[in-house]
């Protein structure tokens, strides 16, 4: 027999003052089953709780009733504390009288009637509960990060000095990202490399980590603490068992005019080569499109030169499969295409750079060798033009959002062009001066006051290309009202950050969501700002949202403390909720298996017949089968047809 | 850079429309001699009514009448094309600009329409949309290839110089074949025709007319605007400017008379309408072309043209080559 406690909460004013808490008490506690029902102010305090403890004690309650917010809010503490008055925490059941019903009208009448309703429909469900008793799951204590630039590495070397394995996962051949293609940082202007492949050779050094370079992410199964991940390596054509790294295929390969990605397109390097001198790991790989053996069967001089025979040209993409924990999802970012902004040229005229062309043009190991020149004909330039803003700030062509670097990038190349060309002048062309970070504004001041570079207040019009090879930008001084042009001999435009181009094909295979704009999302924006709303899944860094080295680092090492806490338990706890099959109803017709996103059943033979089973540990209750079994013999726990129809007919 | 998902729209049909402009037909009758004598060799018969008025383009954008009333005036002047079952072609960027923008604002909204239509049936007539409406330039650009084949003049040696004019790019982004701030199929109509680019910095600028409005306003407002644009061709010795709206031929062609008039400056490159390039190299002959027309003299452009050899497709191979070459890099 079910005695049913009903609690109904006042929540301040938040549902008291629209629902007439007790009218719904007293047309509650008529009910058939119900026991006791009472109101409170705060059923979430303390002496709420104690109220529902007592209560079971006194009444000889066995089944609860909350009725105040979301159960997404406090189902567990009432769990917990039913559990602790010797309750089974399966039998409370919470009616959500605020977020859909107090809140959402004005019209007091129907707000006591609908908490009522919901109420009553909780009352009939809970009086049909069973006991359920929590599953408990083996940890896997491995963690994958996906992602290798400085957010990735971060968090992988926190969650392996924290005695963890972890898989470090990067698409390109070398860890680095785009950290590695930056010259110098702000605000302090040490040498970003410097910084970065201390960083990269103890990753690579490290027992925990295992580095899987060429590689994405193909698919995922499983879910918190038991995720089973397909990853797929690229064809790279070079054993790197064998490969030693000499570098002697790279001086012996007759093609010289691959585009450097590396370089952002800036520079030519070879059909095989590494990335870059300080490359983790120092593999070649040889770029399929260029190769002359793999396009026209020519050539193979490569194959000759390699003395450990590394060179393969057989090589296909791998699948491996890994069973991790965790997993850190620090893919990054990518420059916007500038050729969007034709007005610019970006993309036609060959002295107009983006911010990481003009990086690697300043770098030492870029492709002039650290010699700031004109790619169009070498020479000096004298006036150089920065392009804020392009791509961001700008819904018509671009982004919304503010990309949030660039002011501070466009500070230290302002900087960088002074040190490089002492005689020269620097423009700045910008709408707003965003600096909000730890000596960020007198990185700011230091190259206007220090080095002159002048900060002309407008959005550029367009930039025009001369007779005389310079390019003249057409802005505005809104500071004085005045059409300002400059004549410039280079031009770097601020291109947007924006999500990977394949960070939507990512999202969808690791079933985290993403905002309008292609960045991931983050569990709650201030609360929870490394987790996604699915379990064992964690961000960090610019494919959550624009970010500098330092807060792509914070969140690195955020997220790897998320999971070492995650691992600090050999077991965890997962809901009842799953799916049951019960062979003998089951005629084997196997329909439930294909609507199965989770990939939890299976066949099974019951003697000389084939039945669905469902793997309790992949089952996540979302009760596809349930519907779909035209037998009525699957049963999900927490969710038998007898609780949810009484819940649906009250 | 052509918008290919806009050039893939452009259709060109055996029989077609033809919208005269009234500063072609007023001040550049050549602008129209030459679309009659070169769209045929093109397989292109130009249909012209009697008609036709004005497209009220003018009169709006002066600020003399309202979008209103302009608009069952253009309406009519579409029901001219769609009672052949005809597309319209408009050799004036305002014409093009008018003509499409008025167009889509009636078929977006079929209440505007009826009104409209209610208008026009006091003559008889309903205008339906089913006509499309191309500018000159699109369809030249649509028929390169065939251009580069049939050349009978091809323009070797000659540099040219493009101006596309702000009311085409700018004017209705909808349909325009090419990107406002970088186009190119001017360019790659005249290499068809086997001239070559003479490149420069003002390329991009506008004329000057619209900063006149030549009846409101004194032209002295908008002078030193050309003059830039002038100077800058005087620079690179362009032997003529290749433009594609009859107004910014106007602009180009009788200020730089005005200039030198004024001693303001020596400004002797002409101007031509692309329809009349294209004439050229089709081997109508100059004298079909109304170059007598224009007020800076074609004279030295000519005794040029006589000496360019003769000889179908002469340089085909050679535009094809370029043009393939183009689309592998566009395609890699």
């Amino acid at each position: 027999m079910a005695r049913v406690g009903v609690f109904i909460c006042h929540c301040g004013v938040n549902i008291a003052g629209k629902v007439d808490v007790a009218r719904v008490v007293e047309t509650i506690g008529r009910m058939p089953d119900v026991a006791f029902a009472t109101e409170y102010k705060f059923m979430c305090s303390s002496p709420g709780q104690k109220l529902v403890a007592d209560a079971i004690q006194e009444h000889g309650l066995n089944r609860i009733v909350v009725a105040a917010c979301s159960p997404k809010m406090h189902l567990p503490t009432f769990q917990k504390t039913i559990a602790r008055a010797g309750l089974n925490p399966y039998l409370i059941s919470m009616a959500n009288i605020r977020e859909q019903c107090s809140w959402v009208t004005d019209d007091k009448e129907k707000a006591t009637e609908k908490a009522t309703d919901l109420v009553r429909r909780q009352v009939r469900r809970v009086a049909h509960a069973d006991p359920l008793e929590d599953v408990s799951v083996r940890v896997e204590k491995t963690a994958l990060v996906l992602g290798g630039g400085v957010a990735g590495i971060q968090a992988a070397l926190d969650i392996a000095d924290g005695g963890r394995k972890v898989i470090l996962v990067e698409k390109s051949p070398s860890l680095g990202g785009k950290m590695a293609q930056l010259d110098e940082t702000f605000p302090t202007l040490d040498c970003s490399q410097c910084i970065l492949t201390p960083k990269m050779v103890e990753a690579a050094q490290h027992p925990n980590i295992e580095i899987r370079a060429n590689t994405t992410l193909k698919k995922l199964d499983g879910f918190v603490g038991n995720f089973e991940v397909t990853l797929e390596k690229k064809a790279t054509y070079v054993d790197e068992k064998k490969c030693i790294a000499c570098g002697l295929c790279t001086t012996k390969c007759p093609v010289r005019d691959v585009p450097d990605e590396f370089n952002a397109g800036l520079g030519k390097t070879r059909a095989i080569a590494t990335p870059f001198p300080q490359a983790v790991p120092a593999i070649p790989v040889i770029d399929a499109r260029y190769c002359l053996k793999l396009t026209k069967d020519k050539c193979g001089a490569c194959a000759k030169a390699c003395q450990p025979g590394a060179i393969n040209f057989e090589d296909q993409p791998r699948e491996e499969k890994v069973q991790v924990g965790a997993i850190v999802v620090a893919t990054g970012y990518q420059e916007m295409s500038p050729a969007v902004y034709t007005e610019y040229g970006g993309a036609t005229y060959p002295d107009v750079l983006t911010g990481l062309q003009f990086e690697r043009l300043v770098s030492s190991t870029g492709p002039t060798g650290g010699k700031l020149v004109r790619p169009s004909d070498g020479q000096e330039p004298k006036t150089i033009v920065f392009v804020q803003c392009v791509g961001s700030r700008d819904p018509s062509k671009g982004h919304e959002y503010c990309s949030g670097i660039c002011c501070m990038y466009t500070a230290k190349h302002s900087l960088l062009y002074k040190h490089h060309v002492p005689d020269g002048q620097a423009y700045v062309c910008y709408i707003d001066i965003r600096s909000p970070g730890k000596n960020y504004e007198q990185f700011v001041n230091r190259a206007v006051e220090e080095e002159d570079v002048r900060y002309v207040r407008g959005r550029v019009g367009k930039v025009q290309k001369r007779d005389d090879g310079r390019y003249r930008v057409y802005t505005e001084d809104t500071l004085v009202g005045r059409p300002v042009s400059i004549d410039a001999d280079m031009v770097v435009l601020s291109s947007a950050v924006e999500p990977n181009a394949d960070a939507a094909r990512l999202a969808q295979a690791l079933g985290i969501s993403y905002d309008g704009d292609g960045f991931y999302t983050e569990s709650h924006p201030k609360l929870k700002p490394v987790e996604t709303a699915t379990a064992g899944i964690f961000l960090a860094g610019a494919c959550q949202g624009p970010k500098d080295i330092p807060a792509s680092v914070q969140q690195g090492s955020a997220a790897a403390a998320k999971v070492l806490s995650l691992f600090s338990k050999d077991h965890m706890v997962k809901a009842p909720h799953v799916a049951s099959v019960d062979a003998a109803a089951c005629v084997g017709c196997l329909a439930c298996q294909p609507v199965c996103y989770y990939s939890a059943i299976e066949e099974k033979t019951v003697g000389s017949r084939t039945v669905a089973n469902v793997v309790a540990g992949k089952c996540q209750g979302c009760g596809a089968c349930v519907s779909t079994c035209k037998g009525k013999a699957i049963t999900l726990a927490g969710y038998t047809d007898d609780e949810v129809f009484e819940e649906v007919v009250a | 850079m052509p918008r290919e998902e806009a050039v893939k729209k452009v259709q060109v049909s055996d029989r077609m429309f033809m919208f005269q402009p009234c500063v072609g037909n007023n001040k550049y009758p050549g602008i129209i001699a030459a679309a009659v004598h070169a769209l045929p060799k093109l397989g292109v018969e130009p249909v012209t009514s009697d008609e036709q008025t004005c497209c009220g383009g003018f009169l709006t954008f002066t600020n003399v009448a309202q979008p209103t009333s302009t608009m069952p005036a253009v309406a009519r002047n579409l029901c001219l094309a769609e009672e052949q079952n005809l597309d319209v072609v408009a050799f004036c960027n305002g014409c093009h600009t008018f003509l499409t923008e008025f167009s889509h604002f009636m078929n977006d909204r079929p209440p505007v329409k009826g009104v409209v239509n209610t208008i026009l049936s006091m003559i008889g007539r309903e205008y339906k949309g089913t006509s499309a409406i191309y500018h000159i330039v699109e369809i030249l650009y649509k028929l390169k290839d065939r251009i580069a084949e049939r050349v009978e003049r091809p323009l070797t040696g000659f540099r040219l110089a493009t101006h596309y004019g702000c009311h085409y790019l700018n004017g209705f982004k909808k349909t325009a074949i090419d990107d406002a701030f970088m186009p190119t199929v001017l360019e790659e109509i005249l290499r068809a025709c086997g001239g070559e680019v003479a490149e420069y910095s003002e390329n991009r600028s506008c004329c000057g007319t619209g900063l006149t409005q030549v009846i409101l306003h004194k032209e002295e407002l908008s002078l030193p605007h050309t003059k830039r644009k002038l100077e800058n061709l005087n620079d690179v010795k362009a032997d003529a400017v290749v433009v594609q709206c009859p107004y910014c031929l106007a602009q180009l062609d009788r200020m730089s008379q005005k200039l030198n008039s004024r001693k303001a400056g020596e400004f002797h490159t002409p101007a031509i309408h692309v329809i009349q390039l294209v004439g050229l190299a089709l081997g109508v002959e100059p004298r079909k072309l109304g170059f007598e027309a224009h007020a800076i003299p074609f004279d030295r452009f000519l005794k040029k043209f006589e000496k360019t050899p003769r000889g179908t497709g002469v340089h085909h191979q050679d535009t094809r080559a370029r043009s393939e070459q183009q689309t592998e890099e566009v395609a890699a």
